[in-house]
């Protein structure tokens, strides 16, 4: 009995406000859905959804968590690069030979029986210091301040390589090859670093030993271009180009 | 999910042995979680005619009404374990139509798709449903109820969508205010003030009905 009046109540139309307009979309006929409604909807429940079954088989923590910690692993690796790139200072190499003896200082041996401190100063105010004895002295020699030469070079390198400084660039058209932090390197260097062993005469360089396969000992190098390793070649009075690397 | 238990349902509703007193929303929605599938078949029985009503009001296109009817019960069955009883069902089940229905109405003009029963753009560019004419031979009573329908389904699809889900939710569903602005996430003010435009535009279509 309910039901039938809750089902009149249902067919009655509904009038939400005293207003025409309401009283005519109120007065419509009411649509039902179909009677195999509940079999269609089951049958889609039964076929899965597309878009929340392919998500819903990854619990949420999982879903987000590892696009989190993977984001992290990259963020921490770039981080960890930035920190720890060596830096290099781009300056230039000094040819720079000591010219002056550096006169050894003696630190006070101290630990010597019988051996009175000495100091510069002692020496300067012209007292008489007691003279030490040869142990004493070889002691001594151990502690000189020994001058170092890579604290007077700002970013490294050899002395040789400072000192052949002057044979990088050559009128014939040497090209030596700037680095990274653009230290020159002489064409000897780099012809020995191919295994080629030369000496220089006049302008050029003569081959003494090879190891690069396209060039012979008793060949000229007219010129060398470290960036592409391309060598000019004087050989039997003919000028040939080979690379090298 | 097992989904055996609804064998037993057939298709006009419930068959199987119900508690006489009706149980609320939530008392279903409760036992469908555990996998009690009566009760969904339950929820389904109390929802699906006013769902597709209000779809097919929405849409003027029954068999579009129908299958997005279907997809909200479907959405709703996936997303029981994340429905919250503080909501009522009825504003969270409307919602979900509303939803997939504005979604259908812009695929339909992203894809300026015609339905089976035409689609077509208006002179002002307002999407206007097109009913052919039925040549089927009817009384006359029922042939002007018939035409007085159609006017008003055109009239009602034509309104723009902020204006038409309040209008059809009120007037054809009769939801209350509070529930309409649950429905819509807006303001009770704005929901009124929706309401009120829309009647005010279908008024002005509808002038020789009224």
């Amino acid at each position: 009995m309910e039901n039938q009046n809750n089902k009149i109540q249902d067919l009655t139309p509904f009038v939400a406000d005293d207003d025409p307009v309401s009283r005519l979309l109120g007065s419509l006929k009411r649509v039902d859905a179909p009677n195999d409604f509940n079999f269609r909807v089951k049958a889609r429940i039964a076929s899965g959804h597309p878009l929340e079954s392919a998500r819903s088989w990854l619990p949420a923590s999982v879903r987000y968590a590892v696009p989190l910690v993977l984001l992290l692993f990259a963020g921490g690796y770039f981080a960890l690069n930035a920190l720890y790139t060596p830096v290099t200072v781009d300056a230039p190499v000094v040819a720079s030979v000591p010219s002056e003896k550096i006169t050894p200082v003696a630190e006070t041996p101290s630990s010597i029986a019988g051996a009175p401190a000495e100091s510069p100063s002692a020496v300067k105010t012209g007292e008489n210091p007691a003279k030490p004895t040869v142990a004493a002295v070889k002691e001594s020699e151990k502690n000189v301040l020994k001058p170092n030469p890579k604290a007077d070079r700002p970013s490294g390198g050899s002395l040789v390589m400072a000192s052949n400084a002057g044979q990088t660039i050559t009128a014939n058209g040497v090209e030596p090859k700037t680095a990274g932090n653009n230290v020159p390197v002489s064409p000897r260097d780099f012809l020995k670093s191919v295994g080629i062993n030369v000496s220089l005469n006049g302008s050029r360089w003569l081959v003494l030993s090879s190891g690069a396969a396209a060039v012979k000992a008793g060949d000229v190098i007219e010129s060398v271009n470290s960036k592409t390793g391309l060598l000019h070649i004087l050989r039997d009075g003919k000028a040939i180009q080979v690379f090298v690397r | 999910m097992a989904l055996d238990n609804m064998e037993s349902l057939g298709l006009g509703g419930i068959q199987t042995s119900m508690p006489e007193e009706k149980l609320s929303d939530h008392a279903l929605i409760e036992a469908a979680k555990s996998g009690d599938e009566t009760a969904f078949a339950e929820i389904m029985d109390r929802y699906r005619g006013s769902i597709t009503n209000y779809l097919y009001r929405f849409l003027n296109d029954y068999e579009e009404a129908v299958d997005l009817a279907q997809e909200t019960f479907v959405r709703v069955y996936f997303a029981l374990d994340r429905y919250h009883t503080q909501f009522a069902f009825s504003t969270y089940i409307y919602r979900i139509a509303t939803n997939l229905a504005i979604s259908e109405i812009r695929r339909r003009k992203r894809r300026r798709l015609m339905s089976l029963t035409g689609l077509f753009q208006a002179e002002d560019d307002t999407a206007v449903e097109f009913q052919p004419p039925d040549k089927r031979i009817l009384p006359d009573a029922e042939l002007v109820e018939d035409e007085r329908s159609q006017v008003i389904a055109r009239a009602i699809a034509s309104l723009p969508e902020k204006y038409r889900v309040p209008v059809i939710l009120r007037d054809v569903e009769g939801k209350t205010y509070d529930e309409i602005s649950e429905i819509m996430e807006l303001g009770l003010g704005t929901t009124k003030s929706r309401i009120s435009r829309g009647r005010a535009l279908l008024k002005e279509k509808l002038q020789h009905y009224i």
